[in-house]
């Protein structure tokens, strides 16, 4: 069994590796937040608009999750699309909550729902929990492995349940094309563990 | 080499995100101080009832002269022909608009900034009006009074009409127009317009089912396809419109709109009485001339609707006497005596009187309360519209819980066993609430009092005022100016009824008590 790196190894995150990231994330939610000036809503395209960005850079960090392959690139990969996602979703919570539900809890349960209220509240706690623990914390516990695993998983549903059944239009298209990046990636990490099963690759 | 690339990327990237800060802080800078008075609030201030961007309304009359025109040229311009109050030069941004046109950077709906300035509509529009006599002059402007000339039912129509014309209207011909006088559009002011009109054509386009396809060009002076008229529209239609998204049948007819002075005295707005809290009647009439619950709640919007509850509050009634003074002049003073007696004998019980103390007013035993429909004997169709026993509920409702202007439950009516009617108001600056009655169905006091008979039929617009008779001057052959047939025969338009205090030439009419009447009357 390969020995696993040491914890301060753990991430090494490049100059292009935060290129690769920063950049999409700057020139998508520049153009999120300028789009909605067409329109004659800005709070609620914005909030539109920025779960897109979200969206799209979920996208290449769920990837980087499941693909195979234990390497510091990939997991630092991961981590900079992990944050630099949390961060267009944090900017799209903003929006939302204070924006087009005036800051209001009562209009944040009212509004959609109580279970669609509670699974967005677990989603933001949860994302945000582990992004600090990512950040703070570089060992490798078992239970860190589960609980990433978990919140990906959680993570994923809730992308894939509110932009592909819930919607439709160009949203959907984003989620159909995330689904199946993810899925390809699934592949190929299934297919690399049917050949070494001994590997375990884990951010 | 890479490594410059990758910083060179970076650095545009933070250039991408500075400049949408700047942006994200500009939009804060575009609204505007608010107004700074309460009667500035309620002259210029934004009520959420933003229609369209500026430059657009600066050439749609000529883009569609038949609808904005509809009387021809010869019977003036848009103002005139539907009966809008000029502004004075000078009086602000809107120097070029009539009085109640506001001009706000809020889009429409959301009230999002906007870079480019929106017109919409404001107390002012509907509660500023003008007396002229016959003598030719510009009249009086009065801030408060109803303004009786008003026709903003046609005015939506033909706004509707131009906005669903795609040969007509389009960017590239509001562009030309305003190059034409001009004016040269930015490319901020050029997106948002087709923004705009390719949202506002979608909403009108589905809303036709609520509304029905508006109608234009002469049709809009058509008394039988137009019923509100000048001075009136149909209030319950359309709140039930934007309240439950259904227009009810019965409809509850047309009322005229209302004057707003001294609202101190009167603890329940509305003819029928049904609203005991200002900010719910002001915010009422936003929702129904297109503001929404959530843009109601910018403070600069929601500002204006409570600032004009605190001017009208205290808000004085024109006198007779600074109006008319030549008339006011020829008044009879032993005849002013004597009408003040029939006036204590017969209407002080409902409508109070003058108190000792100038400007004071004391109320009559029924003074505020409504009387029933049937006592009163007016048309009744204002109260008995579809869904009137459950309004009061469902403008409760309405109003989510938290909204500041979501008013008080027991400030609603009517309730199980409250009297289905009309209030009994106090009548300071009487003279200038012509025409008479909920409805408008009575032009002038001298046929309310029933010195005279009232008319059947008879012609509405841009009337003068009668000072001898206090009323509209509205003959019974219509003209360009007063091109509306108001038949009392119609639905809702009814002039019987408050047969106080005889029925004309009935029993006990007393032609000089009522002449005494009419005379303190005009003093009110």
């Amino acid at each position: 069994m390969t020995a696993y790196p040491s914890p301060d190894k753990r991430y090494r995150i490049t100059l292009l590796d935060f290129t690769l990231a920063f950049v999409p994330f700057a020139v998508m939610m520049s153009a999120a937040l300028l789009a909605a000036e067409l329109s004659l809503d800005l709070i609620r395209y914005r909030t539109i608009y920025t779960i897109w960005v979200t969206t799209a850079l979920f996208t290449p960090a769920m990837a980087a999750f499941v693909l195979p392959a234990d390497s510091v690139r990939r997991r630092s990969l991961w981590l900079i699309f992990w944050s630099f996602s949390y961060l267009a979703f944090l900017i799209h919570t903003a929006y939302a909550y204070f924006g087009f539900y005036g800051g209001s809890f009562q209009r944040f349960l009212d509004g959609q729902g109580l279970f669609p209220a509670i699974v967005n509240i677990v989603f933001f706690v949860w994302w945000t929990f582990d992004l600090l623990l990512a950040l703070c914390y570089h060992g490798d516990a078992r239970w860190v492995r589960r609980e990433r695993g978990a919140a990906h998983v959680f993570i994923f549903l809730t992308f894939f349940s509110s932009t592909v059944i819930l919607n439709d239009g160009f949203v959907r298209i984003l989620g159909i094309v995330m689904t199946l990046i993810i899925a390809v990636c699934l592949l190929v990490r299934l297919d690399r563990r049917c050949a070494s099963p001994a590997k375990r690759a884990t951010p | 080499m890479i490594r410059t690339f990758l910083i060179v990327a970076n650095l545009l990237g933070v250039l991408c995100l500075a400049a949408t800060g700047y942006l994200l802080y500009a939009e804060t800078t575009w609204v505007g101080p608010e107004p700074s008075t309460p009667e500035d609030y309620f002259l210029h201030g934004s009520t959420g009832t933003e229609l369209m961007p500026l430059p657009v309304l600066q050439v749609l009359p000529e883009l569609f002269p038949d609808h904005f025109q509809p009387g021809g040229t010869e019977a003036g311009d848009w103002i005139d022909q539907f009966g809008f109050v000029r502004a004075e030069s000078g009086s602000g941004p809107e120097d070029d608009l009539p009085v109640g046109m506001s001009v706000a950077k809020f889009r429409p709906k959301s009230g999002s900034p906007s870079p480019v300035p929106f017109v919409g509509f404001n107390c002012a529009m509907c509660h500023v009006g003008r007396l002229r006599g016959a003598d030719g002059g510009p009249g009086t402007v009065v801030v408060g009074m109803a303004n009786p000339a008003l026709d903003l039912v046609a005015f939506g129509d033909a706004v509707r009409s131009s906005i669903l014309d795609e040969q007509r209207l389009s960017l590239s011909t509001v562009r030309a127009a305003n190059e034409r006088h001009g004016r040269k559009l930015p490319l901020a002011d050029q997106a948002l317009i087709e923004v705009w009109l390719r949202a506002t054509r979608k909403a009108l386009r589905e809303d036709l089912v609520l509304h029905g396809t508006p109608f234009g060009g002469k049709d809009l002076r058509d008394s039988a396809l137009m019923p509100s008229g000048p001075g009136r529209n149909q209030p319950m239609k359309e709140t039930v419109r934007f309240l439950l998204k259904q227009t009810p049948e019965p409809a509850g007819g047309a009322s005229k709109i209302p004057c707003l002075y001294e609202q101190r005295r009167r603890q329940w707005a509305q003819f029928d009485g049904s609203l005991g809290e200002p900010n719910t009647r002001n915010s009422l009439a936003a929702l129904g001339v297109g503001a929404t619950l959530e843009n109601l709640k910018i403070p600069a919007i929601l500002h204006t609707i409570q600032q004009a509850s605190v001017y009208l509050r205290d808000l004085k009634a024109p006198r007779y006497e600074a109006v008319f003074p030549a008339a006011a002049a020829q008044l009879d003073a032993e005849g002013v005596r004597r009408g003040a007696v029939v006036y204590q004998q017969q209407c002080a019980s409902c409508h109070g009187s003058p108190g000792k103390e100038a400007g004071s007013w004391e109320n009559g035993e029924r003074t505020g309360k409504v009387i029933p429909i049937e006592e009163v004997g007016t048309d009744p169709s204002r109260v008995r519209f579809r869904f009137y026993p459950v309004i009061a509920q469902t403008i409760y409702d309405f109003f989510p819980p938290g909204h500041p202007l979501k008013p008080k439950r027991e400030q609603l009516r009517p309730n199980p066993g409250d009297p289905v009617g009309l209030i009994a108001s106090p009548l300071e600056g009487l003279f200038s609430r012509a025409p008479y009655f909920h409805n408008g169905s009575v032009p002038t006091l001298a046929q309310v009092i029933q010195l005279e008979p009232r008319p059947a039929v008879f012609y509405r617009g841009s009337n003068l005022y009668d000072p001898a008779q206090a009323g509209l001057a509205a003959g019974p052959a219509g003209d360009a100016a007063n091109y509306f047939a108001y038949r009392t025969s119609d639905p809702g338009n009814s002039n019987k009824g408050h047969d106080y205090p005889w029925v004309h030439r009935g029993p006990g009419w007393d032609e000089q008590a009522l002449k005494d009447l009419l005379e303190y009357l005009k003093t009110l």
